[in-house]
């Protein structure tokens, strides 16, 4: 007895003794400490009550900058994919229920929202797992992710509601109302209300807290406030009012796994007044990770097509990223050039003049001292009195949220068009994009192999062959165009750019390529977040010319591990005439300093 | 009169040309919020992928022993699509002063944020803090 109370004296000192030396650090809450770091200083500030309601367009920036929604120069929501995980209590068929497990995620661009979730038996151990969807307008449940699904018709108003009462969903759905959505101020309490994105006919309400506030000082001297943040969200469907209560936001992602994104640690949800849910989370992977959610063919069959798009996308509608294939109507009304034989020419350098991929803007300052968007660095260089380097630019201009944007722009772009993995490899794919630093033989200056290699940069055609030159670690391939099959045992080599052979399909020129080894990952826009392949990939290319314009996609079959096979849409590739010399790309020689955290880049 | 440069180092282009390359948080090797500053003679430039380094002589004042730093920055290619190019900007053999992020291992090294050349010229690789100096405030 006398030495358990000896122990819990100890335990409130030092409890004691660390919550001073946390809060003579940095003087605001221990929950904001592991996030914002990129901060040169971070204090909390109490600011009065808001006279007047700003503007719809003010308020949701705000909310969305408070959250980490709004990353890189152009501040553009970036939240497409989320997965996190929580404890807590839950009503399941009226009774109340101690979670065992708890996991959502969600896919901003269907949109779609799965909660996976197990009670506690009175042993503590998990019961029954409860796999609970909705994509569109389409619910249904499930026995594990991906297999055992049964229409769930009832449940589609309820999980609209859900998805729809996330944090981002506020600046999403608010954003998708348009001039619907309104300000208040309401006894000094800032709200914000929309009506929900069809098919749900109802209303939400959102209540803000514009007191508390995180001011940040940044490397440039810079300072600026973290506000705005999501109180309660209430939210009326025909009779039922749903009201959820968030509170102590904080970056839950892991230490060295962070990407500045903010989510509520205390979640409470009410129905008509009742508690339904009172969730703690634990941790989330908020850099987009990779969270697909397919709708099974019984389940498409069991609704009406229009609930497959009946919902719209919560997503901006440009993408993320960079504009890319600019320029892709450009050769359209220039003749094609063809062969003696009739194909069409394909010989000639592709891309790197400017106008094919990526805009290459630049910031800087005119004279009047007015930041300006150049279209290229020449055309800042001539016209701007100072050029920033982009990271200058980034989110508040914090090196580190640069590298951080950088990161959850790639895995935006990627994951808006993700191979589809059989569900038993949909965690793995998630853990080696985590782990990419020291799983990504990329990183050991290995090849990257086809199709992560991309388009190359060089065509060189013969009646028989066509012979691909790239630049990255001067590869190059040798394709016969012949009829010939693969070559007997090359089919089964392991090698990066596998055995490819060729034939024409009318005018387009289509490649094989077999005979591949495990080690590399696909990519497809920029980086290669965990996407890996078996030794039984299959990688077939289309090669298509049309005026001075060449269209360059590709799909990938890997039955082993892939639901289906990969298709990505081809991309415009312009005719390169700058004559300019072929530069050797200089060989990879591994970094001798160890990666010693996760964070990418 | 000194010559300023602001070299841009623009990831966006990089990584648009070339979507092969991987990317790490530069945040995941070096800590670039403790920037320090060496002086030092470069002995050897490598104009390697995935990143160039340099190699510099720096006295350690405690021992008085010399040190070789190995600093490190970003692909051959991004400094060569802004003009910059190995032995044309990095004669060795001459003294050099970076403002670099050091290696969170603790080793001698670090990332390269600023450059001064041996004629006084400064070199922003990092970003520009806002006086156009290159040089953190």
């Amino acid at each position: 007895m006398r030495a358990i109370a000896t122990a819990t004296v100890l335990v409130l000192v030092l409890g004691l003794a660390t919550s001073v030396a946390e809060a003579q650090f940095v003087g605001i809450p221990k929950t904001f400490q592991p996030s914002l770091d990129a901060a040169k200083s971070r204090v909390r500030l109490k600011n009065p009550p808001l006279t007047a309601a700003p503007s719809v367009k003010d308020t949701l920036y705000r909310i969305g900058d408070a959250l980490g929604m709004l990353r890189d120069i152009g501040e553009r929501d970036a939240i497409l994919t989320m997965d996190w995980r929580a404890t807590g209590t839950m009503i399941f068929d009226g009774q109340s229920c101690t979670l065992a497990n708890y996991r959502g995620q969600i896919r901003y661009s269907v949109p779609a929202l799965r909660i996976d979730y197990a009670c506690a038996q009175p042993d503590g151990k998990a019961g029954q797992r409860h796999v609970e969807l909705i994509a569109n307008a389409m619910a249904w449940n499930e026995t594990a992710p991906g297999t055992g699904a049964t229409p769930a018709p009832d449940a589609v108003s309820d999980r609209l509601v859900q998805l729809w009462s996330l944090p981002y969903s506020v600046y999403k759905a608010a954003t998708l109302a348009g001039n619907a959505a309104k300000t208040t101020l309401e006894g000094g309490v800032l709200y914000l209300s929309y009506p929900l994105p069809a098919p749900l006919d109802g209303t939400a309400r959102v209540a803000l807290n514009t007191t508390d506030a995180i001011e940040l000082t940044m490397d440039s001297g810079e300072k600026y406030q973290l506000s705005y943040w999501i109180d309660r969200i209430e939210i009326r469907v025909g009779n039922v009012m749903t009201e959820t209560t968030y509170s102590d936001y904080a970056e839950l992602n892991e230490p060295d796994y962070r990407s500045d994104v903010l989510f509520p640690r205390r979640t409470t949800k009410k129905r008509n007044g009742t508690t339904i849910a009172d969730l703690t989370a634990q941790r989330t992977n908020t850099y987009n990770p990779y969270v697909v959610m397919p709708v099974p063919a019984n389940i498409k069959a069991a609704y009406p097509a229009s609930a497959a798009t009946g919902v719209p996308a919560a997503i901006p509608a440009a993408g993320g990223g960079e504009t890319r294939g600019a320029g892709q109507a450009a050769g359209a009304n220039q003749q094609t050039p063809r062969t003696p034989d009739g194909h069409p020419d394909l010989n000639g350098r592709w891309g790197g003049a400017g106008g094919a991929i990526g805009t290459g803007t630049v910031q800087g300052l005119d004279k009047n001292g007015n930041r300006v968007t150049y279209a290229s660095l020449e055309e800042a260089k001539a016209n701007a009195t100072k050029i920033f380097a982009r990271n200058y630019v980034a989110r508040h201009g914090n090196p580190t949220w640069a590298e951080r944007d950088q990161g959850m722009d790639d895995r935006y772009r990627d994951n808006l068009n993700p191979p589809l993995y059989k569900p038993e490899f949909w965690d793995r794919v998630q853990y080696l994009d985590m782990h990419g630093n020291y799983l990504d033989t990329a990183f050991l200056c290995a090849p990257v192999g086809l199709p992560r290699i991309g388009p190359p940069i060089r065509i060189m055609q013969t009646p028989n062959e066509v012979i691909l030159l790239y630049n990255n670690r001067n590869t190059w391939r040798v394709v016969p165009t012949d009829g010939r099959p693969h070559g007997k045992e090359d089919d089964r080599d392991q090698t990066y750019m596998g055995d490819s052979v060729g034939h024409w399909e009318g005018d387009t020129l289509v490649i094989e390529a077999v005979g591949f080894n495990d080690e590399t990952w696909l990519a497809n826009v920029a980086t290669a977040p965990g996407w890996f392949h078996t030794t039984e990939m299959r990688v077939v290319e289309r090669f298509r010319r049309e005026g001075n314009t060449l269209y360059y996609g590709y799909t990938v079959y890997d039955p082993e591990v892939l639901a289906e096979p990969w298709a990505v849409a081809p991309r415009a590739i312009q005719l390169n005439t700058t004559n300019g010399p072929y530069n050797e790309d200089p060989p990879c020689i591994m970094n001798p300093r160890p990666m010693v955290s996760r964070e990418r880049g | 009169m000194r010559k300023s440069f602001v070299i841009v180092i623009a990831a966006a282009i990089v990584a648009a040309a070339i979507p092969a390359l991987a990317h790490h948080a530069s945040q995941a090797e070096f800590d670039k919020n403790s920037p320090k500053t060496i002086s030092g003679v470069l002995t050897r430039v490598q104009w390697t992928n995935p990143h160039v380094r340099w190699y510099i002589d720096v006295k350690n004042e405690k021992t008085s022993e010399v040190e070789t730093w190995m600093l490190q920055g970003s692909g051959p290619g991004a400094y060569k699509a802004n003009g910059i190019s190995a032995s044309g900007v990095f004669p060795i053999g001459k003294t050099y002063t970076a403002m670099i992020a050091p290696a969170r291992d603790g080793s001698n090294g670090g990332y390269v944020m600023t450059w001064t050349l041996p004629d006084g010229t400064k070199m922003d690789f990092w970003h520009d803090y806002g006086d156009g100096s290159g040089e953190k405030p």
